[in-house]
């Protein structure tokens, strides 16, 4: 289906872009809050934007979410080259009700502390379940590289666990 | 703690509620792109009539560069109504005539 819609997408179906930006804009956004803050919606609409510009050069053997979290991450950087940067948005207010709010609240505040670099490993490895190897090519950056960043963030989220305990 | 027990509860810790749809942020994004491809539809339009314009504009000055070539200006400067460089002068001004007026350069429309 989604095979489908990028398809007459890149051959300038407006309706199949709908579609498209439809199925993936929550889980985009939702993302892009924690990594950018107030900035994500704007990001998210520039990552869509980009995204149709260039719907043929998606290559069919890869995940669209992945080659959209590809575009989001350099719409990022973009974004923060050109502006101040923002702080993330922490998630404690959405909690309240949960079990483990409390822990889950330290957690979203320790990944806010994050350098974005860390903050985006961590988001695409332990909170989309991405693996190493996708991760690094969503991000642009060498496998190797992509590991020490997940390392630096695990420690970092780690340490947050550990106080708790 | 192993690393992979600390991922597997920072995965727990980290994971969200299916996020909610937004209709009219999606409805922003098709507008953007609607516009976006009828800007870039007009730029395609401006380049091809700049390049078209531009090329026209180099075979007129081609042409009073060829005429100039076919008969040397006399010699005491003056300039005849019959010669090539009135000849060059006239062409320009038909392609001026016909061109411009057509070529919407200032408007909005896309």
């Amino acid at each position: 289906m989604e095979r489908w819609l990028a398809g007459l997408a890149s051959a300038g179906d407006l309706g199949a872009f709908a579609g498209l930006v439809r199925a993936h804009e929550p889980a985009l956004r939702s993302m892009l809050r924690r990594l950018a803050g107030d900035a994500a919606d704007d990001i998210a609409q520039d990552t869509f934007i980009a995204a149709w510009r260039s719907a043929g050069t998606w290559r069919q053997d890869g995940s669209y979410r992945a080659w959209l979290l590809r575009i989001a991450w350099r719409q990022f950087l973009t974004y923060r080259r050109k502006s101040r940067p923002t702080e993330p948005l922490e998630h404690a207010e959405d909690l309240g009700a949960a079990p483990c709010a409390e822990r889950k609240a330290e957690v979203e505040q320790a990944l806010a502390r994050l350098g974005p670099r860390e903050r985006m490993a961590a988001l695409l490895c332990f909170a989309e379940g991405f693996s190493h190897g996708e991760a690094a090519a969503i991000m642009g950056v060498p496998l190797g590289t992509l590991k020490s960043l997940a390392a630096r963030a695990r420690r970092e989220l780690a340490q947050c666990l550990e106080d708790k305990q | 703690m192993t690393d992979a027990e600390i991922d597997k509860r920072l995965s727990a810790l980290l994971s969200e509620q299916a996020p909610i749809p937004d209709p009219a942020f999606v409805d922003r994004v098709v507008l953007a792109a609607q516009l976006d491809r009828r800007i870039q539809v007009a730029q395609q339009r401006a380049l091809r009539r700049t390049l078209l314009e531009c090329g026209a504009a180099l075979a007129v000055a081609l042409t009073f560069y060829l005429l100039s070539q076919e008969q040397p200006p006399p010699p005491d400067g003056s300039m005849s109504l019959m010669g090539p460089a009135m000849a060059g002068l006239v062409m320009l001004g038909l392609w001026a005539f016909v061109s411009l007026p057509n070529s919407n350069y200032g408007s909005a429309s896309l």
